[in-house]
């Protein structure tokens, strides 16, 4: 019987499109936060895990271990994860299989990334395809998403109109978060005029570059008992991914995310979750672009496959919602620093323990999922948190 | 919660002249798979190690995913450290009860570097510090790699001589079966240290911690029979002994490299040594200890120790 994961805290900072500090000054302003927070200090933590997406967004070979210098405690034992997007969610992951592995009583996990320094974030993501098959064809981020993006529209019949609202409403409600980049007050008007960077995906369709990082803390159940009263649990994980050869896929529908569904499901049997359309309260899913956010919600079970564009058009996703998603701005209104995108399940620790702020969804919920997406659109984390029943 | 983590299956495969990545990694899976009797659907989760740099090309875990079997199925962890961390991550994950077998597998093709020299002289220069080191490193006389070794040198390593190993191209897959009954050879512990660092004196520090954490694990202060350590440059042998406590030791040091395999500072050391001493394991009596200790590479500080156990 694994032990029991609850969370104790995290660390937040303001993702920026260039920020005035340090790979280690990030990570250790995350990490004195969270551990402050939680009442403890370096010594208490038996393991860290790192998160970061694209070693040559940091420009550094193995950034993971200046960060560890940056933990002012030598001797701490960490791992590294590196997934792409699905960093945000997979580095927890092996976060709770450490404390649940029963290894260690509190394990901090640390994401971060810094694009600034790489000058052009598509240039370092263009090094992700197949240097013989794929690099040849001119096939780029932009262009696949579009591939993709028009993929989803066609087949299920959602609009770029319905794109266009998801982001009004991540934008609007990053006004309200603290540490969000671009948050602001946009019409659907705006939206349209906004130019395309690969159609049907516009520029305000998309999430812009940050550097930022983000901290969170698990600790078995003992410990999280004694300092929470309202304590919040892991109670699901999953992870899957489809094959890196996007040509060869079996499932030739590539606006469908199987093995998004795929993760969704494991995690939700081991939360013991049957029907996350009514069960879930509120998501903070992965939302880099408009479209990913209606995907995700279809793959997340949060709607019937082909209900995303019914969820934002009736106002269900608004954070005054029946089901709020994205209630922070997600990473459209927040900011992307691709491994640090573990600032959604951040933000539904917070909206699960009251203690979201100006963010807050009605109806104090109890139980919420968050996952990542990456690679080479291809796999998927996911992660469900809740309060005791 | 898994009492025990088996070694349950190895597959190597050394050179690969005419062969990509992927194929080299499907060898060795598919040779880990037979040997522990399991098809890719008895798997529950994996872990892979690579690097982009050596590489060549960003997120090179995730091809990996198709050639471990992985497609579809619930085992997409990917890590990017050295490998005995990929093990230790592997173990985690079966000890947290998240399945009963875990595949734990890398790839490395250093013959990809035309210039292996000045590839490993990038690869170096490119973990030091954007800010504090790299200024200092364009003082450095000569290449980055050879002011490496001056400095291992200084610190009383014997004479000053190259980090940069042989090419190696190397594929390694163990998978990994937990259970309540110890039988073949067993995972008794492992644990890892890490930061960056240059000086021999932060090596040293990294690999005593490591394996106090690993007895730690197994609970147990086991003598090894032999150890595996890292030989690259040849001062790092002695280094390790001394932060193993071995060096008065009449223990066995580097005895169970498989034919072919050429010694290198390079991420897979971890589990090529870890196969390599389980196949020498199986055929000696229960109670024989073999402990493999690795090193993340130059420019680092950071390493792993596995305590092997037959049992």
């Amino acid at each position: 019987m694994a032990v029991r994961v609850g969370v104790l805290s995290t660390g937040m900072q303001k993702f920026e499109s260039k920020k005035q500090a340090t790979l280690d000054e990030m990570i250790f302003d995350v990490m004195q936060k969270a551990l402050s927070e939680a009442d403890l200090s370096i010594a208490d933590v038996g393991g860290v895990v790192f998160g970061s997406a694209v070693d040559g967004f940091v420009g550094t070979e193995a950034p993971e271990l200046q960060a560890a210098n940056a933990l002012g405690r030598e001797g701490i034992p960490s791992l590294r994860v590196s997934t792409s997007g699905s960093t945000a969610i997979s580095t927890p992951n092996l976060g709770y299989h450490w404390v649940a592995s029963g290894k260690a009583d509190v394990v901090m996990v640390v994401c971060f990334d810094q694009m600034s320094p790489c000058g052009s974030p598509q240039a370092v993501f263009n090094t992700v395809y197949d240097e013989s098959y794929i690099r040849p064809i001119g096939l780029n981020v932009p262009i696949q998403c579009g591939m993709e993006a028009r993929l989803f529209l066609h087949h299920y019949g959602h609009t770029e109109m319905q794109m266009a609202k998801v982001s009004v409403k991540n934008h609007a409600n990053a006004l309200d978060n603290p540490y969000a980049q671009v948050g602001m007050r946009l019409s659907t008007d705006d939206v349209m005029a906004s130019p395309y960077i690969s159609w049907p995906v516009k520029r305000l369709d998309t999430s812009p570059t940050s550097d930022g990082a983000r901290a969170i803390l698990f600790a078995r159940e003992e410990i999280v008992r004694e300092r929470k009263t309202s304590p919040v649990w892991v109670k699901g994980v999953g992870q899957a991914g489809d094959s890196a050869w996007f040509m060869g896929r079996t499932n030739s529908n590539l606006g469908r995310l199987d093995y998004a569904y795929e993760a969704a499901r494991q995690a939700y049997e081991m939360a013991g979750v049957k029907d996350p359309s009514r069960e879930i309260q509120v998501a903070e899913i992965y939302d880099p672009f408009t479209y990913k956010e209606m995907q995700h919600c279809e793959a997340m079970g949060l709607c019937e496959e082909g209900g995303a564009g019914r969820m934002i058009d009736d106002g269900i996703s608004e954070r005054g919602g029946r089901l709020p998603v994205n209630p922070s701005g997600g990473l459209l209104g927040e900011g992307n620093p691709i491994g640090a995108g573990m600032s959604r399940l951040c933000w539904l620790y917070l909206q699960l323990a009251g203690e979201a702020g100006p963010c807050q969804v009605p109806n104090q919920p109890r139980l919420g999922v968050s996952c990542g997406w990456g690679g080479m659109y291809q796999y998927s984390a996911v992660m469900v948190l809740g309060r005791d029943d | 919660m898994a009492t025990y983590i088996k070694i349950a299956g190895i597959g190597v495969r050394v050179g690969g002249e005419a062969m990509p990545h992927r194929d080299m990694l499907y060898e060795a899976v598919r040779e880990a798979y037979h040997e522990a009797g399991v098809t890719r659907h008895d798997i529950d989760t994996a872990v892979t190690v690579s690097s982009d740099l050596a590489e060549g090309r960003s997120l090179a875990n995730q091809y990996t995913l198709d050639s471990i079997g992985g497609v579809m199925r619930p085992f997409d962890l990917r890590l990017a450290n050295e490998s005995l961390h990929a093990l230790a991550a592997g173990a985690l994950e079966l000890h947290a009860g998240k399945g009963r077998r875990a595949v734990v597998a890398g790839v490395l093709r250093s013959s990809d570097m035309e210039d292996l020299r000045a590839g490993m002289t990038d690869l170096v220069g490119s973990r030091l510090h954007l800010h504090y080191e790299r200024a200092v490193a364009d003082s450095f006389p000569g290449d980055l790699e050879i002011a490496m070794a001056q400095m291992m040198q200084r610190e009383g390593g014997g004479p000053a001589t190259t980090v940069a190993a042989p090419h190696i191209d190397v594929a390694v897959a163990l998978v990994l079966e937990a259970g309540d009954s110890a039988d073949g050879v067993i995972l008794s512990g492992i644990g890892w240290h890490d930061r960056s660092g240059w000086q021999l004196s932060h090596y040293e520090r990294s690999v005593a911690a490591a394996a106090a954490a690993a007895r730690r694990w197994a609970g147990n202060p086991l003598t090894p029979s032999w150890v595996e350590v890292p030989a690259y440059p040849p001062v790092l042998v002695e280094a390790s002994l001394r932060a193993l406590g071995l060096s008065r030791s009449p223990v066995e040091v580097n005895p169970s490299r498989l034919d072919g395999q050429a010694q290198g500072n390079h991420m897979l050391e971890g589990l090529l040594w870890t196969a390599s001493s389980v196949k020498r394991l199986r055929g000696l009596q229960a109670g024989t200890v073999a402990m493999v200790q690795s090193w993340q590479g130059p420019g680092t500080a950071s390493t792993a120790v596995a305590l092997l156990l037959k049992s």
